[in-house]
């Protein structure tokens, strides 16, 4: 498997209406595209800006149609935020290929709908999509480890920040710490964008990759992702017959 | 050769010098039992000491616990490994040559003595010093079998938890250790409910799902932690992560220190979901060297984590089920 460089667009605030929106990711997805990024990850909540100007059906078109350009115009890979479902059941998110192909869609599985956890397969990679809440469950990672995700893709909610740098890590981070793939999400007004793999396959061991407004980009290298897993292997030590005890609860009674 | 080492072992451990040991140590009037809302905790930083006899190690136990206890603690937690300054008790410092041994092999051959040891001091101390103590782990053999286990014992020296390691960091299980199974959650007084799983377990949400699905309220993790060099950030990965999934308290104490060639390091901590806490980070004490010994305490409210239990978004039931029955055969290859 080859490196894979990628990038996310967050902003500190909402942008002031559609155009503006349309002018700031232009400028952002042009900079991933010079730096050399195969894919990119947008904010969440950004369908509201379609769906809010031109009402719930026809901006949740547009928002498909106009994504889709995009990623074709900029040949590159793209989770293009989130927009609220019609029918008014959560939220779902998309991947286009680099022709503008919308590969497969994402719904939020807490929402009480019928949605599954879907994985892709996209340059050898197998991607997997986390929308809203379904990040804050980390039986949504474990299943997506064990359908061998390599890479998860988040567009997160905004909602009031809190809690500092700590809490920057409660969501995706942890996700990815506990599960060892590469993680990227993209909000505005919660938190900057964030590319995360494992702490030992960050030089700083910190898990974070690049963090920062606008646009920002890392490189993958699976030597580096491949070292991590065999000096922290946590899911060749996870204790089997915790598992078992696990899944019989899990039969009593909710959460999950 | 080997005989009287064992000779010698038996020697230096012996009930009447740990009875000696643990009679010096004075402590005032222990602080009443928890009540129903409030519980006082406190969690030990160590700092490794290497020592030859137990009488000092009882002593270097004792004046964090002293401390704690005359201010108020009703539960002390102590870390994982707690029983590695006694590898002081090999002859000619057998337990000090670092690369020239096997670590493995040096705690199994010692476990009988630490187990022994561990037993005797920690409900000891719990009885002198009228509160809970959770004596961190150390390792214990069982049946031919070594475990790294865990006890929590209660103000009457009573062992009324025994916890052994659930997931094994890799150098463990090369060491041949054997693994628990099961998380027991057992009550306080005051309806309060503990579970005390070890280290390496606070890594597996799965762990301390166990944990609410029995209504614990508070995980107690001793840990040691073989890292030279102190990671903020591989330090998040553990309780702190677990206890912002599921809605519990969780007090980290840690071994720090180098002994025989092995450097420790780790904060002690007493973490909860980040809403309750005043900085909504997750935080509600901790030392602030993570390569020094410390003491940290603070009052716990379980009406905090009622609150957040109460505002907490249920999933459907099933919701995950399926997939992660399938997701668990991959990741465990069954």
């Amino acid at each position: 498997m080859q490196n894979f460089r990628v990038g996310s667009i967050s902003w500190e605030k909402r942008p002031q209406g559609l155009d503006h929106y349309r002018q700031l990711v232009s400028e952002d997805l042009r900079e991933i595209a010079e730096q050399g990024g195969e894919l990119v990850v947008l904010p969440g909540n950004n369908g509201d800006l379609f769906q809010g100007e031109m009402g719930r059906e026809p901006g949740y078109s547009r928002w498909y149609e106009e994504h889709a350009s995009l990623a074709q115009d900029y040949g590159i890979i793209m989770v293009p935020g989130s927009i609220s479902s019609p029918g008014g059941l959560g939220r779902e998110t998309a991947i286009f290929d680099v022709r503008g192909n919308c590969l497969g869609v994402q719904k939020e599985i807490g929402k009480g709908t019928d949605a599954v956890i879907r994985t892709w397969s996209v340059k050898g990679r197998v991607l997997g999509l986390v929308l809203g809440k379904d990040l804050y469950y980390p039986e949504y990672g474990r299943c997506l480890a064990g359908m061998g995700v390599d890479l998860v893709l988040a567009p997160l909610l905004g909602e009031t920040p809190r809690g500092g740098w700590r809490w920057e890590l409660s969501g995706l981070w942890r996700e990815v710490q506990q599960n060892q793939f590469w993680g990227i999400e993209a909000a505005w007004g919660l938190r900057s964008g964030a590319i995360f793999g494992p702490c030992e396959a960050t030089s700083d061991r910190t898990g974070i990759l690049a963090r920062g407004w606008g646009a920002i980009t890392a490189l993958l290298e699976e030597e580096k992702m491949k070292e991590a897993r065999k000096s922290f292997p946590v899911l060749d030590q996870l204790n089997p017959e915790l598992v078992r005890e696990y899944l019989r609860l899990l039969k009593e009674g909710p959460p999950c | 050769m080997l005989t009287l080492i064992k000779a010698c072992l038996q020697w230096k451990t012996r009930p009447g010098v740990i009875r000696r040991a643990v009679s010096r140590t004075k402590f005032p009037r222990p602080p009443k039992p928890p009540r129903s809302e409030e519980l006082v905790v406190a969690a030990a930083q160590m700092e490794l000491l290497s020592t030859c006899n137990i009488r000092e190690y009882v002593e270097w136990l004792f004046h964090p616990l002293r401390a704690a206890q005359s201010r108020g603690a009703q539960l002390f937690l102590y870390p994982e490994y707690i029983t590695l300054p006694l590898l002081g008790l090999l002859p000619q410092g057998i337990g000090n040559r670092g690369e020239d041994i096997d670590p493995g092999e040096v705690l199994k051959f010692m476990a009988p003595y630490l187990g022994n040891v561990y037993q005797q001091v920690f409900s000891a101390l719990a009885r002198r010093a009228g509160i809970f103590i959770g004596g961190g782990s150390t390792i214990r053999t069982r049946d031919n079998r070594y475990f790294n286990s865990a006890w929590l014992y209660n103000p009457r020296g009573e062992a009324v938890l025994t916890q052994n390691k659930i997931n094994l960091v890799p150098r463990e299980s090369q060491w041949g250790l054997d693994r628990g199974s099961q998380l027991e959650v057992i009550p306080l007084p005051g309806d309060w409910r503990v579970a005390m799983p070890v280290c390496m377990d606070a890594t597996y949400f799965e762990v301390f799902r166990l944990g609410g699905k029995q209504d614990a309220d508070l995980m107690l993790v001793p840990i040691a932690d073989l890292n030279p060099e102190y990671s903020e950030h591989m330090a998040l990965r553990g309780i702190w992560s677990r206890v912002q999934e599921e809605p519990v308290f969780g007090v980290k104490s840690a071994l720090v220190g180098e002994l025989a060639g092995f450097k420790f390091t780790g904060r002690s901590g007493i973490y909860g979901p980040g809403p309750i806490t005043a900085d909504g980070d997750g935080v509600i004490a901790e030392t602030k060297n993570p390569e020094e010994g410390d003491l940290i305490m603070a009052r716990l409210s379980r009406h905090w984590l009622k609150e957040i239990k109460e505002k907490e978004e249920k999933l459907p039931r099933g919701v995950f089920r399926e997939q992660l029955k399938r997701s668990y055969k991959k990741i465990i290859n069954e």
